[in-house]
């Protein structure tokens, strides 16, 4: 009697046996691959903000160093483009790292 | 594993680990071979746990969430017990968020319950069973899990878990009879 009871039961608490739904599985998958691309996006963006950052911070201990150093003793007959040369290298250093990063950075 | 309806037994949890293998390193494949094998297990579970509402928005974030853990599934058990665990603690998680979810009154059942068919009381009257003896029933009594992986499943201890289970079974089993009657 208890067998059948139980038996019974187990055929209504069942799930239902049906054929395995497709457009469910394509509606999980679409949102998974959305998810997946989400994913991809954001962590190129973190990588283009930190190596933008770097180079940002980069450039500025660059010209407060340049800022600091003295000039040469004989400064009379000394054309000064030392610095405009280096501040200018820092600049093209600047442009490369932050032009030059991953492929999948971009939007 | 002593789960009865995992399909095909031993090769069928087999080939669940390799696909969840593949899913964890990114597979998005594997795992809608994964999605396709157990949606109608999670999404049965689930909208009779919601009481049919909601219940595939919630079994469709069980997937979801089931792939952004992919990397964390372990191996260990059955990868169905795994989904219906995190299809469980999102259940919970919804009906927090929707405050208490509200007993059905016993005028749900209807006036003319003497009438209806048993399997019809049975839904009716698991539907009044709390959300916690619901989810055993279904597991224990429906699925053919055991005891010990329920118990898994609903983070219960198992001694609490086997007194859910039993005093569900009883109040199913007053209906059946009451409806035999």
């Amino acid at each position: 009697m208890t067998d059948d009871i139980d038996l019974r039961l187990k055929a209504l608490l069942a799930a239902p046996e049906r054929a395995p739904d497709a457009a469910f599985t394509a509606r999980v998958a679409q949102a998974v691959l959305a998810e997946a691309r989400m994913r991809a996006a954001a962590r190129a963006a973190w990588t283009r903000f930190a190596a933008e950052m770097a180079a940002t911070a980069s450039a500025i201990l660059a010209f407060v160093l340049l800022a600091r150093t003295a000039p040469p003793a004989d400064s009379a007959a000394y054309i000064p483009l030392f610095g405009p040369a280096a501040a200018g290298l820092l600049l093209l250093a600047l442009w490369v790292a932050v032009s030059v990063r991953p492929s999948g950075a971009r939007f | 594993m002593v789960h009865a309806a995992a399909g095909s037994g031993q090769l069928s949890g087999e080939e669940d680990h390799i696909l969840a293998r593949k899913a964890a390193g990114g597979d998005v494949d594997a795992f809608t071979k994964l999605v396709g094998r157990h949606e109608r297990r999670v999404r049965a579970f689930l909208s009779r746990l919601c009481r049919g509402e909601g219940g595939d928005d919630l079994a469709q974030e069980t997937f979801l969430k089931a792939w952004r853990m992919a990397g964390s599934w372990r191996g260990e058990g059955s990868y169905e017990g795994w989904l219906l665990r995190i299809a469980w603690r999102l259940f919970l998680s919804d009906r927090r968020g929707r405050r208490d979810e509200a007993p059905l009154a016993e005028g749900d059942t209807g006036a003319a319950a003497a009438d209806v068919d048993a399997a019809i009381d049975v839904n009716r009257a698991l539907a009044r069973l709390p959300a916690r003896e619901r989810a055993a029933a279904l597991l224990c009594l429906g699925e053919g899990w055991s005891h010990g992986e329920a118990a898994d499943i609903l983070g219960l201890p198992l001694g609490t878990l086997k007194s859910v289970v039993a005093r569900a079974r009883a109040e199913l089993v007053r209906q059946l009879e009451g409806h035999a009657a």
